[in-house]
């Protein structure tokens, strides 16, 4: 209300004087206009010279214009000839109103004694020349409408004003009432109460406002739905991120060279190993360099992009970092957010499985080496050669070891040969052999590799050991030097395990070669053996038949004749020839029989073996008048055919050399059977043998004895010979039972 | 405080507004301090005083058109040639009942701008020089005089001007007079055998005249009849030949004075009306001259000068009007 007041006085003040001086403006143009006119049109007459006319013209101005109150003519000599005014003209109006050099109108306002308030309008008759007109009109009319106006302009102001006021005043009332309710609403907006509409009354601009508020609480409140969703989304995201275990940071990247943490998760803490409360304490610090604490190299890079990198934990731990991280946007702010996750067992498992295929590679080029290794002894050292490259190390070994014994072959070493390191590498030896149990088992394992490491200064050596076979109580193996500790490592171990089961496999194939060849040889021989000693058989035998069989049959065919030659004759002998004859018959059967059962005895199939061994010992026994023993321990079991022929010759054979050789009083055979074994001894006390010589000799004897241990061997046993001149000989056959248990 | 300083803020400004119209409004007002004049006293003879130094040179003309227009044309020239010059000059009116030839030689006129009749009436009786010729639109310094009527009259010929009434312009007029007497006298045709005739002062009486209907015919100059055909006012029976355009005429003793003579003939010379002295310069497109001015010699205007005589135009009597 005060503003309309003082408004509506403001505009009183401005306004009156402006119409005011607009309205005498306008009349002051108006009647400048009108003497321009007036000029214009008497300049004919003025300059004809016809006064007359002017006179005429001037005086029909006053009478018809009721505020023209006098008209005057100034000729060029300054001379007044035609006016209006009566009885003379003023003096005091001669120079009223000049019309000054240069120009062509002058007016002044006069407060004249008889006509009050005149203006003087004056203008040349042409313009240029010095003859001038001049009016002079009456400003009492102007002033009174001017006044009037004035007046009505006033009342009509206030008469406003005091209605401006008054609504004003209840439109204050009422807006003002309403406006504080917007108000009101507004800062319960701002308090976040978006739940309440807000109340439109009326459709003015006010109701407007209201319905921008509605339309403003109804966004908003979408918009914090929206952002809640948002943040709830992101914190699902990034809950999602961490159950899946990787890790999580995002951090607000700035220009000092250190970022701020917006979120991070457990499971990244835990990666780089820092706790919270310390990533927290080292945020406190401005001057910290925050890129300690991340595994980025820089973020500020554009999104998204994915790296792996090295980072080194706060305990010393050594991580491979797989980082993708991307720009984000939060709340209107760029953010950095990097998702991680640990690579280091996959890339230790990457570098193992290169790693692993390289050992393959190798491995696979020193099987080919090995392939050729059994025929070319130069093979096993380029294959050492190889392996030091292969795993590292500086020198190879190739050692045999019973426990009392080293003996060393096929050296090969990157670096030559000093005194040094044969001694580091027998000790690192002898130390193994010391430690190992030597019990019959095959190949190495991981356990069985041994590594053996001594300082010489500040160096350290370690010398890896590697069984490669083991052969009751003689262990095969190879020994490495190693200048660093590549070789402590376990994939390293591994490989040499390998290598060693490669290497020792062919150390093996070489032995096995060697005794397959030596076998073979033995073979040969024993098969020269077996043909001549069957050869000696059918000859013994056909010797026998022959000397003994073929004869007395033939003799007994002689006798057969002549004693049918005596029937025939009736002859009282015949009787007695037939009788001879009979036990001639006798004899040759058995003769027949022994043959038979030198060849086989059938009691051996049909009786089995004890009663086979029995039988035989006391027939051959006999034949040198030896008192033949016989004893059976244990709990007998039945052997294979095959075991049972071959103990029987075994047994054949000894107690046939005792027989031929001992000239033994007694011939013991002794059977045991143990339970897992049966051990068959046939001993004499006779005058023994030399067991050497006649093994290597070459003759009968020592074809009969390797045949003993060939039979022994053939069903899985061993044989051992005991002669003494003084004791006599014992021959012991051990074999096992295991497999017989499983044959029967 | 802080919801007052607006308000305090507007109501400052508009006190400031008041105060600055306030002094607008009232500042220079001459409606607020009036000059208090007593009209008590009375003269008879009223007179201010003037600055006269009497050494102004008299420019006087004979009329063509409308008076006020001769005039304000003519005092935009004199307005050129005092800023040209730096000489003073006074405009003249010539009265009803006098001649302009005559106030060349009489003095009361000094220098005019007179037709060609007018200069050769002025050199034959009070040897007054021609200073400068005019020149029209295209640079050409003749012109021509046209005998009009209105555009329904059944006169279509000169020849059927015989016995009818005919306006001549001034006597010493040489497009309102001389030339077209020429034309008439051309087609067989004299003063006597018209049916009545009379001289007006200018041009534009002469128009007016025929356009009354007072006259049958009439003739006026060629601009003016050109000016008035293209308004569909009149009907031009006949344009003269060429002759010599209106100049600028000096007085015997004026032109003894060569320095002022030198310098008004080199202004007008130079006097380009259609551009750069364009700006001051009344309507001079409807003067005689609308070109400017060229230089010229009385022997230009021989052979006018024998026809002229002839015609017996030359005396004193040849001013009178019949």
């Amino acid at each position: 209300m005060a503003v309309v007041v003082a408004t509506g006085t403001l505009s009183i003040a401005t306004v009156v004087p402006t119409v005011e001086k607009t309205m005498f403006d306008e009349s002051r143009k108006q009647e400048a206009s009108f003497v321009q006119v007036v000029a214009d049109s008497i300049a004919n007459s003025y300059y004809s010279g016809d006064a007359m006319s002017v006179q005429r013209s001037i005086d029909d101005l006053i009478a018809s214009s009721g505020d023209i109150e006098y008209v005057y003519l100034v000729n060029e000599d300054g001379a007044i000839r035609s006016h209006t005014f009566q009885d003379g003209f003023p003096v005091n109006l001669v120079n009223a109103n000049v019309i000054q050099e240069g120009f062509n109108t002058e007016e002044v306002m006069l407060l004249t004694s008889d006509f009050g308030m005149v203006r003087d309008v004056g203008a040349r008759i042409i313009n240029g020349l010095d003859p001038e007109i001049h009016v002079g009109f009456s400003q009492q009319r102007i002033i009174a409408a001017i006044d009037t106006l004035k007046s009505l302009m006033i009342v009509q102001m206030a008469i406003w004003i005091l209605l401006g006021s008054a609504v004003a005043a209840l439109y204050s009332r009422a807006s003002t009432g309403y406006l504080r309710y917007l108000a009101n609403a507004s800062l319960m907006l701002g308090r976040g109460a978006l739940s309440q509409q807000i109340e439109v009354k009326g459709n003015d601009e006010i109701a407007d406002l209201a319905l921008s508020m509605n339309k403003m609480r109804e966004d908003i409140s979408l918009k914090l739905t929206q952002l809640e969703e948002s943040e709830e989304s992101n914190r699902m995201v990034l809950d999602a991120i961490s159950a899946s275990g990787e890790g999580v940071v995002v951090f607000h990247p700035s220009d000092k060279n250190a970022a701020k943490i917006h979120y991070v998760n457990e499971q990244y803490l835990e990666m780089v190993g820092i706790t919270r409360k310390a990533l927290l304490k080292r945020l406190g610090r401005a001057e910290d360099d925050f890129e300690a604490m991340l595994p980025h190299e820089s973020f500020r890079h554009i999104a998204p992009d994915h790296r792996e990198m090295k980072y080194l934990r706060s305990d010393g731990a050594e991580i491979y970092i797989e980082t993708t991280f991307s720009e984000v946007r939060y709340s209107g702010v760029s953010l950095i957010m990097c998702v991680c996750r640990d690579a280091t067992e996959r890339n230790k498992s990457a570098r193992e499985l290169i790693q692993r295929n390289k050992d393959l590679a190798s491995l696979n080029e020193l099987s080919e080496m090995a392939t050729g290794a059994i025929s070319d002894s130069n093979a096993l050292q380029r294959m050492m050669s190889k392996i030091l490259v292969v795993c590292g190390g500086v020198s190879a070994w190739i050692f045999s070891a019973d426990g009392r014994t080293i003996e060393t072959s096929h050296f090969q070493s990157k670096c030559g040969f000093n005194e040094r390191m044969r001694s580091l590498m027998l000790g690192a030896i002898q130390e193994y052999i010391n430690d190992e149990k030597l019990v019959d088992s095959v190949g190495p394992d991981e356990h069985s590799v041994s590594i053996r490491s001594k300082a010489f200064g500040p160096e350290k050596m370690h010398v890896a050991i590697i069984p490669l076979s083991r052969m009751k109580h003689c262990l095969t193996g190879m020994a490495i030097l190693f200048e660093d500790d590549v070789a402590l490592s376990a994939t390293r171990t591994s490989l040499l395990v390998s290598i060693g089961g490669l290497f020792g496999g062919v150390i093996e194939n070489v032995r096995l070669l060697k005794e397959l060849q030596e076998k073979t040889d033995e073979q040969s021989r024993f098969l020269e053996k077996a043909i001549s000693a069957q050869e000696e058989e059918r000859k013994r035998i056909s010797r026998e038949l022959h000397d003994e069989t073929s004869q007395s049959i033939a003799a007994l065919s002689l006798g057969v004749n002549t004693a049918t030659t005596m029937l025939k004759r009736n002859d009282s002998s015949a009787i007695e020839m037939l009788e001879s004859l009979k036990e001639r018959v006798s004899t040759i059967l058995k003769e027949l029989h022994r043959i038979e059962y030198d060849l086989r005895p059938s009691l051996l199939d049909d009786l089995g073996l004890i009663p086979a061994l029995r039988w035989y010992l006391e027939v051959r026994a006999k034949e040198i008048a030896a008192r033949p023993h016989i004893e059976v321990e244990g709990e007998a079991v039945q052997l294979s055919p095959q075991s049972e022929i071959m103990i029987f010759r075994i047994v054949q054979e000894a107690v046939t050399n005792a027989v031929k050789y001992s000239n033994a009083e007694d011939i013991f055979v002794r059977v045991l059977f143990f339970a897992s074994s049966l051990s068959v001894v046939v001993a004499d006390n006779g005058h023994g043998f030399d067991c050497k010589s006649t093994a290597t000799n070459g003759n009968r004897a020592s074809l009969g004895l390797i045949g003993m241990r060939e039979r022994a061997e053939l069903i899985g046993g061993t044989l051992e010979i005991d002669s003494n001149p003084e004791l006599g000989t014992s021959v012991t056959l051990m074999i096992p039972l295991e497999g017989e248990h499983d044959e029967h | 405080m802080k919801r007052l300083l607006p308000f305090a803020i507007g109501l400052a400004v508009c006190l400031a507004g008041i105060v600055f119209m306030g002094v607008y409004l009232w500042k220079d007002n001459p409606d607020t301090s009036p000059v208090q004049v007593d009209l008590g006293e009375r003269l008879e003879d009223p007179r201010r005083v003037v600055d006269d130094d009497g050494d102004e040179i008299v420019f006087g003309f004979d009329r063509r058109l409308e008076l006020k227009e001769d005039i304000k044309m003519y005092s935009s020239l004199i307005g050129y040639l005092r800023e040209e010059t730096g000489y003073e000059f006074e405009l003249h009116v010539t009265p009803s009942d006098s001649k302009i030839v005559d106030e060349l030689g009489n003095g009361k006129v000094d220098i005019a701008a007179v037709g060609t009749l007018g200069y050769l009436q002025a050199n034959e009786l009070y040897d007054a020089d021609i200073l400068a010729r005019g020149l029209n639109d295209s640079g050409d310094d003749t012109y021509r005089a046209a005998i009009i009527t209105l555009p329904n009259s059944p006169v279509d010929h000169l020849t059927d001007l015989i016995g009818k009434s005919f306006a001549f312009g001034d006597n010493a007029s040489t497009q309102g007079n001389l030339i077209p007497s020429l034309m008439l006298s051309g087609e067989g045709i004299s003063l006597g055998d018209l049916g009545n005739y009379q001289h007006f002062s200018s041009h534009s009486e002469v128009a007016d005249a025929v356009l009354r209907g007072d006259f049958d015919a009439g003739s006026i100059q060629d601009t003016l009849a050109s000016y008035l055909e293209s308004k569909g006012l009149i009907k031009v029976l006949a344009i003269s030949d060429k002759y010599p355009r209106s100049g600028i005429v000096v007085s015997s003793s004026m032109a003894e004075e060569t320095e002022k003579m030198q310098a008004i003939r080199d202004a007008l010379l130079n006097f380009d009306p259609k551009g750069k002295d364009s700006k001051g310069i009344y309507r001079w497109d409807m003067t005689e001259m609308p070109g400017g001015f060229a230089s010229a010699d009385s022997a230009d205007y021989e052979d006018v000068r024998r026809m002229a005589a002839a015609f017996g135009l030359l005396g004193h009597d040849s001013h009178d009007a019949k």
